[in-house]
C-alpha cells in the first residue's frame, strides 16, 4: 500500500505543479494585458519631456503629451448624472456642458460671489414667475456631430426631469421635479416652464442640473448609452476606459471654444487613498491631485485650495432634553475656537462660519468664551451631563480629529461626550431617525446651500420635515416664501431668518466652510474657483 | 478516494449555500436596503417609493430571497447600483487581478518563510535562531497598510524605482506583494521553525545523519518533508487570509482585484456587488480549502487510509 502510494505521488505532485503554473499564467496574461501594459507603460514615461504627436499639435514644449491627474473615486459611470460627487464630476464635465457656467468666488466674510458666464446658453431672461427663454449658443456640435439646438434642449431637459432615467438616482434629480415643459420657440431658443415659483431652482439647473445630451443618440439608445460611451459638447471626448485603471480623454477639435484648455490629452488615474494621491505627484507619477486633504498638503510643494466645499458642523438634538434647552446649544457654541480648528486641523483651507453654505448673510460666528459656555451650562443645570456624539459621515478626511477636538471643547465646560463614530450607512440611518431617536450631538458636514440654492437647504436643516430636529412651522412658510423672491427683497428676507435662527434659537453649531486642497506638479498653473467641479481651462500648463 | 472528495464537493456546496442565506438576510436586518441605497440629503418619498417597487423591496421577503437564491445559483446578482451592470460581470473580471496578487503574495511568503525556517531550525539555540525568531514575530505584528505607506515613501518617492500604485506592468506588483505578505511570512516562519527544530530531535534524524548523510540532505529530503504536512495547511489558511487581506492592499495600491470592488460596493452601498463579492469569494475560498484537502491525502497516505 505504502509503495504504491509513493509510487503515484511524483505524478501527482506533477499535476498540481502543472496546473498551479497554468493557474498562475493564466493569471498573468490575464491581468497583465497588452492593452493595460502598454497602458502603463506610457503612464510612466508621462514625466519625461515627450514630442510624441500629440504634444506636437498645441502642447508646449518640454511638457508631457498627456496631463495624469490622481483622482479619489472611479467614476461609477459615465453619464452626466453619475452619481460619484466631485471626484466623478472631475472626469464628466470635460465631456458634457451645462446652460450656463460658473464662477463661484469665496470672499473672507464667507459669502459667495456668484456670476452666470455662457455656456450652451448665451443668455436667459425670466419675464414671468413661471417662465424662463434661454438664448442657446449657435455653432455647437456634439462630439458624435449631432448638432446642439432647441430639439436638443428639450430633450436634455425632458431627460434631466425624468426620474425614471438617468438621473433617477443623481443628486441632481430634484432639479427637475419643478418642470412643467419645455417649449422649443425657435432653433436657438427654447423656454422652462416651471410649475411653481421657485426661482433658486432654476438657476440651479442652469448650471448642474442640465447638461446637452445628443437629440438622436439619446432617443434612439436611452441614456443608458451614455454610461459607457459619453457623448457630450465639451472639450474633451472619451478616447478609452479600462475599468479599475484608468479613463483617457482627447481633446475634441470641434469644440466652440477654441481658447479653452490646453491639455491634448488627460488621462485619470482612481487613487482612493489622499495619502498615495499625494504620493503620486511627488514621484511624478501624476501632474495634478485631486483632494488631498489639508494634511496631505503639507508634504506637498504645490498646492492649491478651490474646486468644491463643504459646511461642517453639528446637528444638535432640539427634542433631547439637554440639547433642547436654547442655553445648553449656545453654550456649546461658545465651546469652539473656531478659528483654532480652522488654523490648526485644516492648515488655512477652512474658513470659520456662523451659517451653512455661502450666501449674502453677514453674521458674526459664535465666539469662543468657554467662560460663558461654563456659565450657561451651569444655568441650564447641565453640568456633568453625559451626551452622545455620533460620527462617521467620512466626507471630509479631518472627521477624527475634529470628533475629538469637540469632545475636549464641550468636557471643558462641564459636559461628559461620548464619542461614537458608525460606519456611513449606519450613520446615515441614525441621521434620518425620528427626531426623539436622533443622538443629542450629531457631526454633519453638508454641501446644500453651497450652490446657490437655500430655501430647500433651509427646510432640509431647519424646517418640520426636514432631517434636522428644529421644527417651528411658522419657519417653514418663510423658507417656502424666500424661494419665491429675488434680488433685495430676497437677501433681507435671508439676513432676518439667519440672524433670528442664530441668535434666537440656535438650533445648530456651525463650525467651518471646508476647502478642498489639491497637489500640483511644478509646470501647472492652476486657478481655480469654488465651484463643485474643475474645468481644465481652469488649469494653464507652462 | 473518489467517495471522500465527493464528501468534501457536498460539504463545500453546502457551505456555499449557507453563505447565500447568510448574506442575504444579513444585508437585509442591517436596514431597510433602499435606505442604503438613496442619498439622505436629496432623496423624497416618492424616490423611496420608486426604488422599493423598482427593486422588489416591497414584497414578502421568503419572495425576495427565492429570486435572490434562484440568480445566484444562475450567476445572476441584479445589477449594480453603483456601475449600472450586471454585479456578477463587475465581480468576475476583477478576479484575475486578485488571483495574481494573491498567488504572487503566496509564492514570496514560501521563498522567503521556508529557508528562514530552515535556517533557524538548523541552527537552533544560537543567534540565527534568536535573529529570525524576533524577525518573524515583528514582521508577524505589523499591519499591511503601514508597510504600503513605508514601502511606497521608501522605493516610490525617495529612490523611485518603483511606481507609487498602478496596475499592468510586473513593477506594479512588487510593493503590494511585499506590503501584502509580512503577516503571512512572520507567522509560517514561527510555526515551521518550532516544527522543524521539533523534527530534528527525532530518532530518523540521527539515523540519517549516522548514514553519513550530508546536512544539507538531512534538511531538505527527511526533515522538510515531513513539516510539509503542517506547511500545506498554513499555507492554504495564508493563502486565504491573502484573499481577504487585499481589501485595504488593494485599495492602497490601486490595484483592480476583488478587494477594491468589495470595498467600493460597502462605500457606495451597492448590495448586488457586495452579495456576488461573497459568493464569489466564498466558491474560491470553498475550492481552496478543498485544494489543501487534497494536497493532504496526497501527502500523507494516513489521512487516505483513515
Amino acid at each position: 500500500m505504502t509503495a504504491s502510494i509513493r509510487d503515484s505521488r511524483l505524478p501527482r505532485r506533477r499535476v498540481l505543479a502543472g496546473a498551479g503554473g497554468t493557474l498562475l499564467a493564466a493569471s498573468v496574461a490575464a491581468a497583465c494585458g497588452s492593452d493595460s501594459t502598454t497602458s502603463t507603460r506610457s503612464a510612466q514615461s508621462t514625466t519625461a519631456p515627450v514630442s510624441g504627436t500629440v504634444a506636437a499639435a498645441s502642447t508646449p514644449a518640454n511638457l508631457p503629451a498627456e496631463f495624469v491627474v490622481a483622482n479619489e473615486i472611479e467614476p461609477s459611470d459615465l453619464s452626466p448624472y453619475a452619481g460619484a460627487g466631485y471626484g466623478g464630476w472631475l472626469v464628466t464635465m470635460q465631456i458634457y456642458e451645462t446652460l450656463m457656467e460658473t464662477r463661484l468666488g469665496l470672499n473672507r466674510a464667507g459669502t459667495l460671489d456668484m456670476t452666470f458666464t455662457p455656456h450652451l446658453a448665451l443668455s436667459f431672461e425670466h419675464p414671468d414667475p413661471l417662465r424662463w427663454v434661454l438664448k442657446l449658443r449657435p455653432n455647437v456640435t456634439f462630439h458624435n456631430g449631432e448638432a446642439w439646438n432647441g430639439e436638443a434642449a428639450r430633450i436634455s431637459a425632458e431627460i434631466m426631469a425624468d426620474a425614471k432615467q438617468a438621473a433617477s438616482l443623481s443628486k441632481v434629480s430634484y432639479l427637475g421635479r419643478n418642470l412643467e415643459r419645455v417649449e422649443v420657440v425657435d432653433a436657438s431658443t427654447i423656454a422652462f416652464v416651471t410649475k411653481n415659483p421657485d426661482e433658486e431652482t432654476l438657476r440651479q439647473a442652469l448650471r448642474i442640473g442640465f447638461v446637452g445630451l445628443p437629440p438622436k443618440l439619446s432617443t434612439e439608445k436611452g441614456v443608458q448609452t451614455f454610461f459607457e460611451n459619453p457623448v457630450g459638447t465639451g472639450p474633451y471626448k472619451l478616447k478609452d476606459w479600462t475599468r479599475g485603471q484608468q479613463i483617457r480623454l482627447e481633446k475634441y477639435s470641434g469644440h466652440w471654444n477654441q481658447n479653452g484648455p490646453t491639455m491634448q490629452s488627460v488621462r485619470f488615474i482612481a487613487r482612493p487613498q489622499a495619502a498615495v494621491r499625494a504620493q503620486t505627484v511627488k514621484a511624478g507619477e501624476a501632474h495634478f491631485a485631486y483632494n488631498i486633504g489639508a494634511e496631505q498638503a503639507q508634504g506637498i510643494k504645490n498646492t492649491v485650495i478651490g474646486g468644491g466645499f463643504q459646511s461642517s458642523g453639528i446637528r444638535l438634538n432640539n427634542a433631547h432634553p439637554v440639547t433642547g434647552d436654547v442655553r445648553v446649544r449656545k453654550a456649546l457654541n461658545y465651546a469652539l475656537d473656531r478659528a483654532a480648528i480652522a488654523k490648526s486641523i485644516f492648515r488655512g483651507s477652512a474658513l470659520p462660519i456662523a451659517f451653512f453654505g455661502f450666501q449674502p448673510v453677514k453674521l458674526e460666528p459664535f465666539a469662543y468664551k468657554p467662560d460663558e459656555a461654563k456659565k450657561l451650562i451651569d444655568a441650564a443645570g447641565a453640568r456633568g451631563t453625559q451626551l452622545e456624539f455620533v460620527y462617521g459621515e467620512t466626507r471630509i478626511p479631518e472627521e477624527d480629529q475634529l470628533a475629538e477636538v469637540y469632545k475636549a471643547s464641550f468636557d471643558a465646560i462641564g459636559l461628559r461626550v461620548t464619542l461614537r463614530k458608525l460606519e456611513p450607512k449606519q450613520y446615515n440611518e441614525l441621521g434620518g431617525k425620528p427626531f426623539p431617536e436622533q443622538p443629542p450631538l450629531y457631526m454633519e458636514t453638508t454641501s446644500s446651500g453651497n450652490f446657490g440654492e437655500i430655501a430647500g437647504g433651509l427646510a432640509d436643516k431647519y424646517g418640520c420635515k426636514g432631517t434636522g430636529t428644529f421644527c417651528n412651522p411658522s419657519f417653514d412658510a418663510e423658507f417656502a416664501h424666500l424661494a419665491t423672491i429675488t434680488g433685495d427683497a430676497r437677501n433681507a428676507k435671508l439676513q432676518s431668518i439667519a440672524e433670528r435662527l442664530h441668535n434666537d434659537e440656535t438650533p445648530r453649531v456651525w463650525v467651518a466652510a471646508v476647502q478642498q486642497v489639491h497637489g500640483f506638479a511644478d509646470f501647472v498653473k492652476p486657478n481655480l474657483p469654488a465651484n463643485a467641479w474643475i474645468l481644465f481651462e481652469d488649469i494653464k500648463l507652462g | 478516494m473518489t467517495a471522500y472528495l465527493l464528501r468534501r464537493l457536498a460539504s463545500g456546496a453546502g457551505v456555499i449555500v449557507g453563505l447565500i442565506i447568510f448574506a442575504f438576510f444579513a444585508s437585509h436586518y442591517i436596514g431597510d436596503p433602499v435606505n442604503l441605497l438613496v442619498d439622505r440629503e436629496f432623496s423624497t418619498d416618492e424616490d423611496r417609493a420608486r426604488l422599493m417597487e423598482a427593486g422588489g423591496f416591497n414584497r414578502p421577503v421568503q419572495e425576495q430571497f427565492m429570486d435572490f437564491a434562484g440568480g445566484a445559483i444562475r450567476g445572476d446578482f441584479g445589477n449594480s447600483i453603483w456601475q449600472n451592470r450586471p454585479a456578477s460581470r463587475v465581480v468576475i473580471e476583477r478576479l484575475p487581478a486578485t488571483a495574481l496578487l494573491a498567488a504572487a503574495g503566496l509564492a514570496f511568503t514560501a521563498l522567503l518563510a521556508v529557508p528562514a525556517a530552515l535556517i533557524a531550525g538548523k541552527y537552533a539555540g544560537r543567534w540565527p535562531d534568536s535573529l529570525i525568531s524576533g524577525l518573524a514575530t515583528a514582521s508577524a505584528s505589523t499591519a499591511s497598510f503601514w508597510w504600503a505607506l513605508v514601502l511606497i515613501m521608501i522605493f516610490a518617492v525617495r529612490l523611485g524605482v518603483l511606481p507609487t500604485s498602478g496596475y499592468g506592468s510586473w513593477r506594479n506588483l512588487i510593493l503590494p506583494v511585499v506590503a501584502l505578505t509580512p503577516g503571512a511570512i512572520g507567522r509560517i516562519t514561527q510555526v515551521l521553525q518550532t516544527s522543524i527544530r521539533t523534527e530534528m530531535r527525532r530518532a530518523y534524524v540521527s539515523t540519517a545523519r549516522a548514514k553519513g548523510l550530508a546536512e544539507r540532505t538531512v534538511l531538505l529530503r527527511h526533515v522538510l518533508r515531513n513539516s510539509a504536512l503542517i506547511g500545506v495547511t498554513l499555507f492554504g489558511a495564508e493563502l486565504i487570509g491573502l484573499l481577504n487581506g487585499v481589501v485595504l492592499v488593494e485599495s492602497i495600491f490601486a490595484w483592480p482585484g476583488i478587494g477594491q470592488v468589495a470595498l467600493q460596493a460597502v462605500q457606495k452601498r451597492d448590495l448586488p456587488v457586495l452579495l456576488a463579492s461573497v459568493f464569489y469569494v466564498g466558491v474560491v475560498v470553498t475550492l481552496l480549502n478543498l485544494l489543501v484537502d487534497l494536497a493532504y491525502v496526497t501527502l500523507d497516505p494516513r489521512v487516505r487510509l483513515k
